[in-house]
């Protein structure tokens, strides 16, 4: 098993650096860095051409990767050309705020799928499981920015214009007033419940599957038979063997809820990680922006390696060889 | 005093009495209070009712400790907040808050002394005969928050600190003019420009002097933590930074015209769509730099009132000058000035400003529109499809079988470039696109991300390469006097190649001698008449060139509500150069 692991820890090396490689020169295949100021009257080209010079912009792309590489591999992610911060400092100031958003949406997302699934897997073919299917794919299929906007609307603008009790249109916490924890709980309702209406569609429907594989093996039928309860069959015998797939795909999911949620963060003004890839994105501020992808892309390598791992353990049929 | 003006002087006098007996006041109050309405006649004849609140605002301005919050959206966050270093508009607005200049605009956008005692002339002696020495004498009593005071030392390190290459300035423009800074005493500075830079007043005093002691030799400034907590000398405080969120200034006591609003929250909200959400709710007070097409949304808003003042920028297409493909050759359609004339005179502006802008805006004419410099006698390029036909007609353009006319072999058709993702911007390309067709044109839509759109030699981008037909974006005078790079933009000697000349702006490679000469008098003649007539002239020649096409006057927009009073926004000043005035009425 150690061997397993350091094999594999090995083995990413070279496919994180060409992640970078691909990434970078996508990155920079977007636009130029400098094209923020060209419109500004007030910077003239004498100084686009001085700042181009300062950050190394007028370098071939190649040198430019490799001083990126080599102050990487110092462990000196570099700064925001935007900002001129350092990318580590930036990450730890919005990491934070993203995963409360995301792993709040992700705990929600996972209770609702499960109990869905369970119900759409156990009465097949009813109207009930077409509606449970149907809602989650409508869900789905919801732009996150119309649907995000229609909440605000009507749960923080419409409600509170005809004077129901309102949800908070946008933010971490309140504008004015105190920042406390109940007050968090309050603000992650709507950003929650867009993220998680898009992506209960994809666990119910996995959840549903793999349950009604397993409801049709011979061990359940030998557990009915044994005349053991519906539940203790459902619960104890085919729901443990049922969610063993999901935890492989939940382990997967985890390294993009570091990098946020683009579009939802940008409709509710939530300080994370996905509206700073946005804004600096739009500027090809590549510090940045390569930071949050080695970041991810080091947590993909990983979170791989722990599901293949904990795969192994939950089901003993399925050995790691050295 | 007119009639009307005494009828409503009678009115307000009822108005006053009739909220004088709910509140009961001294009634020598009132009377003083109706004095002080009736010189603001000009706001009163619009709105009697608006003018009763005022009164109320009055009395209660008796207690003069600054009183409840503000806050204002904002969708773009700052990069940091030390100007020159984190050049941009939202970033320049905010930190108004914060710091005092040497000379601001009114809120009749007329240049006033704020921190110097004077605004310097030829005439008062603060500018020399030769407009290279301008002499700055500071008014005492400006401290910098921390209660050191500030002194001339400070305004020559500024002037140090900018052009310092480890400083990294974005922008050194102006302060690259200056040659010395002679510090005389504590409140008196010496200027010494290279050359007569007339501009150098209002458009370079108008910036924020920096503290020294704080400053001064401080490694890699932008990623210090100055840089993120500054300290400043303006009415307001910097209090906290919480990224991505908000900032918080608290008002400052000891300020010499203290704020009236105890603080002002600038909370972030990169979606326009929630941020008119939050100014609908009233957790926003103060939202700006808003959209024409939103303006019908405001409206419909109660308690926010909108403001849309016709601005300074605007909405251009520039024609390429040179072959894309070979840029020492003119281009092969728009070399021919009765060509370009005939494509603008075929494209329905006023349609685009009714329909798509919902009549928000006006159909631009020449560079300086709505500025005092600007050249009113011009008129806008009127919409005329048939004379444009007929100009075609005239230059040799025959209508081809496919509905597009030829000249020598080559097809009326070119390529119409502006950034990617602005709804306006496409639907305006959409409606010319189909004028032009009319005419027998072919009009191709190839739009870009920003960053490649206006991206420079070194990757390649559309602007530094001039791989383009027809290039549209918005752009201002960045002040109230035009800054030297104005005429980057039109200048022989500024245009762009990526080998002779990277630096230069002018990418459409447009030149006239004329132009030149009348640029050359706008930024260095001392005699203002004389100047004024030159940059009159300068936006004439452009005009007869026919090849800026002005396409519409953009509205600055601002939503206030009506629990904040005193903003008061104007087109140079914003809502910005009144920070200290705003106030809060519950």
């Amino acid at each position: 098993m150690f061997r397993y692991i350091v094999k594999r820890l090995l083995i990413s090396i070279p496919v994180l650096l060409g992640v970078s490689l691909v990434a970078f020169f996508l990155v920079q295949a977007s636009g130029d860095p400098m094209a923020i100021y060209v419109s500004n009257p007030n910077i003239s080209s004498e100084d686009l051409i001085r700042l181009e010079k300062t950050y190394g912009f007028d370098k071939p792309k190649a040198v430019q990767y490799f001083y990126w590489l080599r102050n990487t591999l110092k462990g000196d992610w570099g700064q925001s050309f935007l900002t001129h911060q350092d990318v580590f400092t930036m990450i730890g100031e919005r990491l934070g705020n993203t995963l409360i958003l995301m792993f709040t949406s992700l705990l929600v997302t996972l209770t609702i799928s499960l109990l869905l699934g369970i119900y759409t897997a156990t009465h097949q073919y009813s109207f009930s499981d077409y509606f449970v299917t149907g809602f989650s794919f409508f869900g789905y299929a919801m732009p996150t920015f119309w649907f995000g906007l229609m909440l605000i609307i009507i749960f923080a603008v419409k409600a509170r214009e005809a004077g129901l009790p309102y949800l908070p249109a946008a933010g971490m916490y309140p504008i004015r007033g105190d920042r406390n924890f109940g007050q968090l709980l309050l603000h992650l309702v709507l950003p929650v419940t867009v993220l998680s209406l898009s992506s209960v569609a994809k666990y119910t429907r996995y959840l549903r599957s793999s349950m009604l594989e397993v409801i049709s093996q011979d061990y359940v039928r030998t557990a009915r038979a044994k005349g053991l309860s519906e539940r203790v069959v459902l619960w104890r015998h085919a729901f443990k063997n049922a969610i063993i797939p999901l935890v492989t795909l939940v382990m997967l999911d985890i390294p993009f809820l570091f990098s946020g949620a683009l579009i939802t963060e940008q409709v509710f003004a939530w300080p994370g990680m996905g509206r700073m890839y946005w804004e600096h994105a739009n500027w090809v501020d590549y510090p940045v922006l390569m930071g949050i992808i080695l970041l991810v892309s080091s947590l993909v390598v990983v979170c791989n390696l722990i599901a293949d791992i904990s795969y192994a353990l939950i089901d003993p049929r399925i050995r790691v060889d050295g | 005093m007119s009639k009307r003006a005494g009828l409503i002087v009678a009115m307000l006098v009822v108005a006053s009495l009739v909220l004088g007996a709910c509140t009961t006041p001294e009634p020598q109050v009132i009377e003083k209070e109706v004095e002080k309405v009736v010189k603001e006649t000009v706001v009163v004849e619009k709105e009697v009712e608006k003018v009763v609140e005022k009164v109320v605002e009055v009395e209660k301005a008796e207690d003069t400790t600054p009183k409840g919050t503000v806050v204002v959206g904002v969708w773009q966050e700052p990069k940091g907040l030390i100007w020159n270093i984190f050049y941009d508009a939202h970033a320049n607005d905010l930190g108004a808050s914060m710091y005092y200049t040497p000379v601001t605009t009114d809120e009749n956008d007329e240049l006033v002394a704020q921190m110097l005692e004077e605004v310097p002339t030829v005439d008062n002696g603060g500018v020399s005969e030769d407009g290279k020495t301008i002499t700055l004498k500071f008014k005492p009593g400006f401290a910098w928050h921390d209660g050191v005071p500030v002194t001339a030392e400070d305004y020559k390190f500024t002037w140090e600190f900018i052009m310092d290459p480890a400083t990294v300035s974005q922008t050194t423009a102006g302060w690259n003019m200056i040659e010395s800074v002679e510090v005389i005493d504590e409140l008196t500075a010496v200027v010494t420009l290279s050359e007569s830079y007339v501009p150098f007043v209002a458009s370079t005093l108008v910036f924020p002097i920096l503290p020294k002691h704080a400053l001064e030799g401080v490694a890699d400034p932008g990623n210090s933590e100055f840089a993120r907590a500054p300290l400043g000398n303006g009415p307001f405080v910097f209090q906290e930074w919480i990224p991505g969120d908000r900032i918080v200034v608290k008002a400052n006591p000891d300020a010499p015209i203290p704020p009236k609003v105890e603080e002002i929250i600038f909370k972030f909200v990169p979606d326009m769509n929630t941020l008119l959400a939050l100014l609908r709710t009233g957790d926003v007070d103060v939202a700006y730099d808003l959209r024409e097409t939103q303006i019908a949304d405001i409206v419909k808003m109660q308690n926010v009132e909108v403001i849309a003042l016709p601005g300074l920028s605007i909405e251009r297409y520039y024609f390429n000058l040179r072959d894309p493909q070979d840029l020492t050759q003119p281009h092969p359609i728009f070399n021919d000035i009765n060509v370009r004339k005939a494509l603008m005179m075929g494209m329905d502006r006023w349609s685009a400003v009714s329909g798509i802008l919902q009549g928000y805006g006006e159909v631009a004419i020449t560079e300086l529109d709505n500025h005092p410099w600007q050249n009113t006698d011009l008129e806008p390029v009127p919409y005329d499809p048939e004379a444009a036909a007929a100009l075609l007609d005239e230059a040799g353009w025959v209508m081809g079988e496919d509905g597009i006319r030829v000249k020598d072999g080559v097809r009326l058709s070119f390529r119409h470039s502006t950034t990617a993702g602005n709804q306006v911007r496409e639907n305006l390309q959409l409606l010319f696109q189909q004028n032009l067709k009319d005419i027998g044109v072919e009009m191709i839509i190839d739009n870009y991300q920003s960053a490649t759109f206006f991206g420079g030699c070194a990757t390649d981008g559309i602007f530094g390469t001039s791989n383009f037909d027809v290039m549209g974006f918005t752009n201002s005078p960045a002040s109230i006097d035009l800054a030297q790079e104005w005429s980057d933009f039109f200048l022989t000697s500024s245009i762009k190649d990526c080998e002779t000349n990277p630096a230069g702006s002018n990418a459409w490679g447009y030149s006239n001698p004329t132009l030149d000469e009348q640029m050359a008098c706008a930024l260095n003649e001392l005699d203002p008449e004389a100047r004024v007539e030159c940059i009159k002239a300068a936006q004439e020649t452009i005009y007869n060139d026919y090849f800026t096409l002005y396409v519409y006057d953009r509205l600055d927009v601002f939503a206030v509500s009506d629990r904040v009073t005193g903003v008061n926004p104007t087109v140079f000043g914003g809502h910005s150069y009144s920070y200290a005035e705003w106030q809060v009425v519950e």
